[in-house]
């Protein structure tokens, strides 16, 4: 078998983006958009790990750290939203929240 | 002998963890699968020997922010929401396409590179992490505090019983 490198890391990102990117635009619950952009914030974690580890920086999962507090405070802020748009209109389909649409 | 096993098992499980996030007819069962493909991606990042990452996106990740999820996902009452399939944006064929597409310029783009093999060093380590965070990136971190008491301020007023979004 050919020793896994960092093409094989990368490509493994990118699928998970490409996963999360489908999720993103084909879901119309507002709580599976957001799980999908967890995914691909992920996969971005993920290739910048394995960066890290090829050039033997430690930099990459600095950043890394850096980008799972951004995610937590988006999320927290993301689910308050939506849960006020569920008391609101009593529904979280993103079809039906367009009262910001020209 | 054992990295090309582990590396394989786990990103098997991972995608098709994912395609359970993305593909599941009700949130929790979406929510538990995020959960799977960050434990398996903990099991990547192990492989990496990036150790701190890997327990922080179990902590954090998998243990807060995820739960933050099936909160939500419970305290709200969904019968009235439409889950399935049937309720879609934009047309999945169109979606999945264009997923394709960029996912065969990912793997051309990586078929391309010709590298050095990796440097083994032990960089994943709690110190070494720590020794970088609190010098030369403790702007940043000090950065984030501000940008979590920003967060905590929002939902504080979001929260509020006659919030007007």
């Amino acid at each position: 078998m050919t020793p896994i490198g960092l093409g094989h890391y990368l490509v493994l990102s990118g699928a998970l983006f490409c996963i999360g990117l489908v999720g993103v635009l084909t879901r119309r619950n507002a709580l599976l958009v957001l799980l999908s952009i967890e995914l691909i914030l992920n996969s971005a974690n993920l290739s910048f790990v394995a960066f890290s580890s090829q050039w033997g920086d430690v930099s990459g999962q600095v950043v890394v750290f850096f980008a799972m507090i951004v995610a937590a405070a988006e999320v927290t802020v993301g689910l308050a939203v939506v849960v006020i748009c569920f008391r609101k209109k009593g529904s979280i389909d993103i079809e039906e929240l367009r009262a910001l649409k020209g | 002998m054992l990295e090309p096993f582990f590396f394989y098992l786990f990103s098997a499980g991972m995608l098709a963890s994912a395609l359970g996030v993305i593909l599941s007819r009700s949130a929790i069962y979406s929510v538990l699968c995020l959960v799977s493909t960050m434990c398996l991606m903990a099991g990547i990042f192990v492989l990496l020997k990036a150790y701190f990452v890997a327990t922080v996106l179990i902590l954090v990740y998998a243990g807060a922010i995820l739960v933050l999820f099936l909160f939500v996902v419970m305290l709200l009452d969904f019968r009235k929401v439409n889950f399935g399939w049937q309720g879609l944006g934009l047309s999945p064929f169109f979606a999945v396409a264009a997923a394709i597409a960029l996912f065969i310029e990912t793997v051309a783009a990586t078929r391309s590179l010709r590298l050095a093999p990796p440097v083994s060093a032990n960089i994943g380590t709690v110190e070494s992490v720590g020794r970088v965070l609190f010098t030369r990136y403790v702007l940043p971190f000090e950065l984030t505090s501000f940008l979590l008491l920003a967060a905590v301020v929002a939902v504080v007023v979001l929260a509020k019983k006659d919030a007007q979004l």
